[in-house]
């Protein structure tokens, strides 16, 4: 396969990334709003389409390393040194479109990890506020919490 | 824009921190009464201008709300008064039930059936002493359960009046905590803060007060709540006004609050429902048992009154019941016998006093008229001081005592007398003549009556002044007039009134007693005929009467002869037998197959028996004898309480006369004086299934039938309603706990979905963290 068309389909897998971290960051701003909302369901469903997104990760990174081994293999270099800003500089004029690519996933990548790094840390506050509920309401007359003893409910009791 | 998002991003913590603190709050008062659920209110936060961008800066937690319907407090308030008034109803009505302890045997209608099935005992050994004693305790307990049935029910009705004032006591104390809270809650909410829980507590207070009397309420802008009782001021911006209660006699309930004259009237809540009782349902029952012992010793006493006890009469009788001054002259003699003060109606008859004097072994009648509208006290007690060997006066309290004289002896009883014809007018030894017809008869001003004695001929002559009404002359008159005449008298004449007929008799008797009658004006309005010739006999008809009479109302039977002869020889002859109406009620043949001194049924259980002797006639004989079923028409010994077996008017005074229960002999079984009779008890047994008038046409067994159904029928119609107010109640209950009530499950469960939502998410975050540096690492 030519340099030019492995660059292009290189390309191709940048755009299928950039549509896949926005869509990451959309689900974790639902995300964030459904734990605003106090809407257990909307979280629940939110993750349920997370799980869908993640579950396509490994086609984008088979596809991805399938592509840089392929450009490694043609200018003799190891797979593992090739990064995209190396790959523009070998590939000369016929990578420059990969540069805006480039660009743009750095860039929409940075907000998903700083919008995930914030819903960590929320989520993060609500389990600790929850479990001080659930202790409460459950603690017996001694004050033991009676969650880290068991179940918390028999529903069919 | 760092600053931006790390500011949205806290605000959100604290809002979802604000939420989950409410639901803990829910949660720890999931089983608060009255709580109602609450919520945060959230809205966006105030978009920002940023470099040409608008900017949202997250969420804002503005407010916490109560889950509320004013319309459903409203109707559970409402509600709740209607179910309390019921309730407190129904409360007492099931004492009351409980009270009247039927059916089982242990109420009253098993100490009826004792007390009847004890007479019934008694009726059929009268002489039975143990019988006797058995009737006589019988009848104390059930005057016992009357009285404790009355007790009982007084008890209920005055514990019923002090429950309406421990529910005033609590509205007044409610109303306080209502001013103190109205206080609370304007002082918050003046901050811009719903004071959520204090409003909570303010509706628990509301439909607690409901609860006693019904209220209306309305909230002001300040958020105080105005409480009206009947359209009074209760509850006002910064004060209560005092209920207060008071409870009159008759157990009324008036209800007034501080600051008004005017009664408040209330309609609903436990203090509406229980002076319904005070004032309707239990004087109703207490006015009804008191009906119920009032008859059941009325007519008792009826019976026993005209009974004669064991050994045969009385020397002496008090009344239980004093008469009274009643115009307050100082005079109880002046008072009319019906107006003086008696617990019982007297009412116009005839009261027979029998009479017995052991001395000359005479038993005798006597018949005291009553007139309810002119009979005094003192001319009742004349009446009976006239009769022979009796002396009426009134004891220092008021009350009636009859004394005999030594050998005698009285009694009411319904006797029958044995030796009617005591003046000899039937086939008497004396020369007797009867006018053939009862009276009135059609005198005149002077008519004249001419006969001749052994002394020779004289004329009696009438006059108006003598009669009521000369022309509608009654035999009594006429008798008095003859007899005040002193030729009638010196020679030897009498005349005597039998039953409305009048009889001309010589004081002398045998064949050789003899009178004419000459003529005169006024013989032919007697059916005489001038030269009448009267002359005594030999011998005289003996007549003897026995049984019992068992006809329903007083009669007067007279015997007439239907021709004249011999008894048992004169073929035909035949006695007649006239009711007190004229009507022939029996023909007895005393002729030829007659035998002398047999015994004849004349009817309603009366035996007669004749002897030997002439009738005529011709001569007018005839004798009378009162057929008496009561002895006393006019109720006055019922009225005066004398010789009663009962003593006390109603059910709380109800008692067996305290001597009958010392000496069981006293007890009357039978109203003829013979000996073994039975005649009061079976009396009293009818009662038991007859009619009676004071219970409206029903019998004892009928009316407390009635009674004991009656308490039930409205019990469980009050249970009904109850039910029926129960079940909207829990309705509207469940309907506030579907808006405003906290279901611990579910807020559990969307804690623990929470919880398990961020479990899943904090996996996600480590995922998304690891592709997005593992992204990050190739750009």
């Amino acid at each position: 396969m030519s340099i030019p068309r492995t660059l292009n389909r290189l390309a191709g897998y940048l755009q299928g990334e950039i549509g896949a971290r926005r869509r990451t960051l959309a689900l974790l701003e639902t995300q964030e709003a459904s734990i605003q909302a106090n809407d257990p369901a909307a979280t629940a469903e939110a993750l349920r389409k997370l799980d869908r997104e993640m579950s396509t990760n490994g086609e984008h990174l088979r596809k991805r390393a399938q592509l840089i081994e392929q450009l490694a293999t043609t200018w003799g270099v190891p797979a593992d040194l090739l990064t995209l800003g190396s790959i523009i500089e070998r590939g000369g004029p016929a990578a420059a479109h990969l540069a805006p690519l480039r660009d743009e996933l750095r860039s929409i990548t940075a907000l998903v990890i700083r919008k995930n790094r914030r819903l960590g840390a929320l989520i993060g506050m609500h389990r600790r506020v929850i479990r001080d509920v659930i202790e409460y309401v459950l603690e017996d007359e001694r004050g033991a919490a009676m969650s880290g003893a068991g179940s918390l409910i028999d529903a069919e009791a | 824009m760092a600053s931006i998002g790390l500011n949205t991003g806290l605000k959100a913590l604290l809002a979802s921190q604000s939420a989950l603190d409410i639901i803990g709050h829910n949660v720890a008062n999931a089983n608060t009464p009255g709580y109602s659920r609450q919520s945060l209110g959230v809205s966006a936060g105030r978009t920002l201008n940023l470099r040409g961008l608008a900017i949202g800066t997250g969420v804002n937690a503005d407010v916490v709300k109560r889950t509320v319907d004013g319309l459903l407090q409203a109707r559970l308030t409402g509600q709740a008064s209607s179910l309390a008034s019921l309730d407190a109803q129904l409360d007492v009505m099931t004492s009351i039930e409980a009270l009247l302890g039927e059916p089982g045997g242990f109420g009253l209608s098993g100490g009826l059936d004792r007390f009847f099935g004890s007479i019934a005992e008694f009726s059929s050994s009268p002489n039975d002493l143990v019988m006797r004693t058995g009737m006589v305790q019988s009848a104390g307990s059930l005057a016992a359960q009357f009285n404790q049935l009355a007790g009982g029910l007084s008890s209920l009705r005055s514990d019923t009046a002090t429950q309406v004032s421990f529910n005033v006591d609590q509205v007044n104390l409610i109303a306080r905590d209502l001013v103190q809270l109205n206080r609370e809650i304007s002082e918050i909410e003046a901050s811009g803060v719903p004071a959520n829980d204090l409003r909570d507590q303010r509706d628990v207070a509301l439909q607690e007060l409901a609860k006693h009397v019904d209220i209306t309420y309305t909230e002001g802008s300040n958020g105080n709540t105005r409480v009206t009782v009947g359209g009074r001021l209760l509850v006002g911006e910064t004060r209560a006004f005092a209920l207060s209660s008071d409870i009159d006699q008759a157990g009324g309930v008036t209800l007034n609050i501080e600051g008004s004259q005017i009664p408040v009237r209330v309609v609903r809540g436990a203090v509406a429902g229980l002076g319904k009782l005070t004032q309707g349902f239990i004087p109703g029952l207490q006015d009804q048992l008191d009906d119920y012992a009032r008859n059941l010793i009325l007519e008792m006493n009826r019976a026993h009154s005209t009974g004669i006890p064991l050994d045969g009469g009385f020397t002496r009788l008090v009344a239980e019941h004093a008469l009274s001054d009643q115009d307050q002259d100082g005079s109880v003699q002046d008072e009319l016998l019906a107006g003086a003060g008696l617990p019982f109606d007297v009412s116009s008859g005839a009261l027979y006093v029998n009479v017995n004097n052991a001395g000359t072994d005479t038993l005798n009648t006597y018949r005291i008229d009553i007139d309810e509208t002119t009979t005094t006290v003192g001319g009742f007690m004349d009446q009976l001081s006239e009769i022979p060997g009796l002396n009426a006066a009134l004891n220092g309290a008021g009350q009636l005592q009859i004394i005999s004289d030594a050998g005698v002896k009285f009694d009411f009883g319904r006797r029958l007398d044995a030796t009617p014809d005591d003046s000899g007018t039937f086939g008497g030894q004396f020369a007797s003549l009867g006018s053939g017809a009862e009276g009135p008869f059609s005198l005149a001003n002077g008519d004249t009556f001419d006969f001749t004695g052994p002394l020779g001929s004289f004329s009696v002559s009438v006059a108006t002044a003598d009669f009521t009404e000369i022309s509608q002359a009654t035999a009594a008159e006429l008798v008095d007039v003859l007899n005040a005449d002193a030729n009638f008298q010196a020679n030897g004449m009498r005349a005597v009134d039998v039953s409305g007929r009048i009889v001309v008799q010589s004081t002398t008797s045998g064949p050789t007693a003899t009178f004419d009658v000459d003529g005169g004006s006024g013989i032919a309005a007697l059916g005489w005929t001038a030269g009448t010739t009267v002359t005594g006999h030999t011998t005289a008809v003996d007549v003897a009467l026995g049984g019992t009479y068992t006809g329903e109302a007083n009669d007067l039977f007279t015997f007439v002869p239907l021709s004249d002869g011999t008894i048992g020889t004169t073929p035909g002859l035949e006695v007649g037998v006239f009711d007190q109406n004229g009507l022939l009620i029996s023909t007895l043949s005393v002729g030829e197959n007659y035998l002398p001194g047999s015994e004849l049924d004349v009817g309603n259980g009366v035996t007669i028996t004749f002897g030997f002797g002439e009738l005529s006639a011709s001569d007018g004989d005839v004798f009378a004898v009162d057929m008496l079923a009561d002895s006393d028409t006019t109720d006055i010994l019922v009225a005066l309480g004398m010789n009663g077996l009962f003593t006390g008017t109603d059910a709380s005074s109800m008692s067996v006369r305290a001597d009958l229960e010392a000496d069981p002999s006293l007890l009357a079984a039978s109203s003829g004086g013979a000996s073994g009779g039975n005649s009061v008890l079976l009396q009293m047994l009818d009662l038991q299934s007859s009619n009676v008038d004071g219970l409206s046409g029903r019998s004892f067994t009928e009316f407390y039938n009635d009674f004991v159904g009656d308490v039930g029928f409205e019990v469980a119609s009050t249970a009904n309603s109850r039910d029926v107010e129960g079940f909207l109640m829990t309705n509207l209950e469940q309907r506030r706990d579907q808006i405003s009530g906290v279901n611990i499950d579910e807020e559990l469960v969307k804690m623990i979905e929470f919880e398990q939502n961020f479990q899943a998410a904090s996996r996600y975050i480590q995922v998304v963290n690891d592709l997005h540096n593992d992204l990050l690492r190739i750009l």
